[in-house]
């Protein structure tokens, strides 16, 4: 296991791609989740504030309001390390790389379990600077803070990390799926979207399976927060059943990507 | 005789195409055994099968007496047609991967880029090398397990004369260390050079097997032969002469019944009181057999 997770590392240690893309998502990851303060002052100069109600006292950075709001926010840049898993699947294909692999002696099976490794290991990283972001956010906004309040609520970030990390997986797939960078990019972008189109065709009461797709299930673990803000109620935690649909995608996902390449020619 | 690779039936069919057609080989430890066939003769697709990147229609093969698997592959160093690495990492970063791949340490890095000498380069990048310079790290790369078994595919193509001369260096100090090398090539020459085994691929069908030395061994031999005076008439007299021709430039081209051979013939015009001013034995060559195979098949 380790010698498949030094062998994905070997490859991105001098990859300017990655080391961009990485830079970005950090940058992106920090800087805007934690400048939510500023979004709200920005949001009172603009007249939000109604009548009594001030939006800077929001309890944006507030335990445990933090955890849903914080790890909301972050996700939504999940599409740039999607991109990099991308780049490192199709640039195998281009460099004949993975047939190399094969002939030196990796197993298909062996190929994959480095590249969900790799996917791990990315998207543990990202959960742990939420959590650290959360921490320290948490404990200098919240007027009295303690250990219990702290810890409340504290599933989003679990939840943070299985969202993260099948969405990298469903990025794998699609990759090892369309196998050129170009267009297996624009699919990712466009995949949300086409997720919803599959209703379409779909007869009304038959609809709400397309909730349970990979996209729709994994942005269904941590929901919109912000209404609540607004006195509307929302879904403070995670139900038991979206934990099950987005851990069951996990082997689902994992093994549509090794059937692409199972028993098939490398060339 | 220690088998390192032997293939049953071995088949690949793309569509109507038989790429491979039942393919049976045994290839002996420590020979140096070339895979001979002209362009799009089933030489790659079946090193491919070989290889597991390639699955084949029908048939086994076994290395080492085992059937196929990774573990297989890891004692094994290949490089199926050009140079495979990341261009952006240098030729020791990609050597690294391949250390993994195969789990042999990194110590053996630095000896394999000496080896083919690209220790001076190892820390440039894969992209900035030349071909030659490519083709050598893919031999590293092969080389870098110490593997039991070499395969080798076209490894001279698109080379310059030098280029080529040190693939060939390269390829024979390696076979004197008793490895096992398999050399896939559409060059006769290539195979003759460097080779004591072949086997003749033709659209997909194995149509010879043998030893690199005994080509030609049941064939009759040619000699050149020049002498002061006119020799047909005599030489025609003699039994192990086939037939004798004058050629345009004044030597005498003399066709002997296998197995004799120009000393044979040497020894009989001296004993004719005949002194050959010049005797030349004109092997048959792969070349010619090779051709003559092709078109017979
Ligand atoms: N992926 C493929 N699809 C269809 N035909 C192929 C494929 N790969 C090879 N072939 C055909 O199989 C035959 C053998 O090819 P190859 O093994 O590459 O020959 P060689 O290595 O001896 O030049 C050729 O006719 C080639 O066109
Ligand atoms: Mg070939």
């Amino acid at each position: 296991m380790l010698r498949l997770l030094q062998l994905e590392l070997a490859k991105i240690k001098t990859y300017k791609t990655f080391w961009i893309l990485t830079g970005i998502y950090l940058l992106f990851l920090v800087g805007i989740t934690s400048s939510g303060m500023e979004a709200l002052r920005w949001l009172a100069v603009n007249g939000a504030n109604l009548g009594e109600y001030d939006v800077q006292k929001i309890p944006l950075y507030h335990f445990p309001d933090i955890w849903q709001n914080l790890t909301w926010v972050a996700q939504k840049f999940k599409l740039l390390p999607g991109i990099y898993i991308i780049i490192s699947v199709t640039n195998e294909f281009t460099y004949k790389t993975i047939r190399q692999h094969v002939i030196d002696g990796l197993s298909r099976a062996d190929f994959i379990g480095a590249k969900v490794l790799f996917i791990f290991l990315i998207s543990l990283a990202s959960t742990l600077v939420v959590l650290a972001l959360g921490l320290i956010l948490g404990n200098l906004y919240t007027p009295s803070s303690s250990p219990e309040l702290m810890v409340t609520h504290i599933e989003f970030v679990p939840a943070y990390w299985l969202a993260t990390f099948n969405y990298l997986l469903l990025a794998l797939a699609l990759a090892f799926i369309i196998k050129r960078a170009g267009l297996a990019i624009v699919i990712l972008l466009i995949y949300p979207a086409l997720e919803w189109m599959i209703k379409i065709p779909l007869p009304y009461n038959l609809e709400y399976l397309a909730n349970y797709l990979p996209y729709a299930s994994l942005s269904d673990l941590i929901q919109f927060p912000f209404s609540k803000y607004a006195m509307m109620a929302i879904q403070e935690t995670v139900l038991p059943h979206q934990w099950g649909i987005n851990l069951a995608y996990i082997p689902v996902l994992i093994g549509l990507s090794y059937a692409t390449i199972a028993r098939k020619n490398l060339s | 005789m220690e088998t390192v690779l032997s293939t049953q039936g071995l088949s690949k069919q793309y569509g109507s195409l038989k790429a491979v057609d039942k393919l049976d080989l045994v290839i002996p430890k420590g020979s140096v055994f070339g895979l001979l066939g002209p362009n799009g003769s089933g030489k790659t697709t079946t090193l491919g099968m070989l290889l597991d990147v390639i699955q084949p229609t029908a048939g086994s093969y076994q290395w080492f007496g085992l059937p196929a698997g990774k573990e297989q592959r890891k004692r094994i160093g290949a490089i199926l047609e050009t140079p495979v690495f990341y261009p952006y990492l240098t030729a020791r970063q990609n050597l690294k991967i391949v250390a993994l791949i195969k789990e042999v340490p990194q110590t053996a890095i630095h000896k394999v880029l000496d080896q083919v000498g690209l220790a001076e380069r190892q820390h440039d990048a894969f992209k900035t090398y030349s071909l030659g310079m490519k083709q050598r790290l893919s031999i590293a790369s092969a080389l870098l397990c110490n593997p039991e078994v070499m395969i080798l595919d076209e490894p001279t193509n698109g080379l310059d004369p030098q280029g080529i001369a040190e693939i060939r260096n390269l390829i024979m100090g390696i076979a004197q260390q008793g490895k096992t090398i398999i050399l896939a090539s559409h060059l006769l020459d290539e195979v003759q050079k460097v080779c004591s085994d072949f086997a003749v691929l033709k659209k997909g069908k194995l149509i010879y097997t043998g030893k690199v030395s005994e080509v030609g061994h049941q064939q009759e031999t040619t000699v050149l032969v020049q002498a002061s005076q006119p020799l047909t008439e005599l030489l025609n007299t003699c039994p192990m002469v086939v037939h004798s021709q004058v050629q345009p430039h004044g030597k005498t081209e003399v066709v002997l019944h296998p197995p004799y051979t120009a000393s044979d013939l040497n020894k009989w015009l001296f004993e004719q009181n005949i002194i050959a001013s010049h005797l030349e034995a004109k092997t048959k060559t792969l070349e010619k057999q090779f051709l003559e195979l092709l078109e017979n098949a």
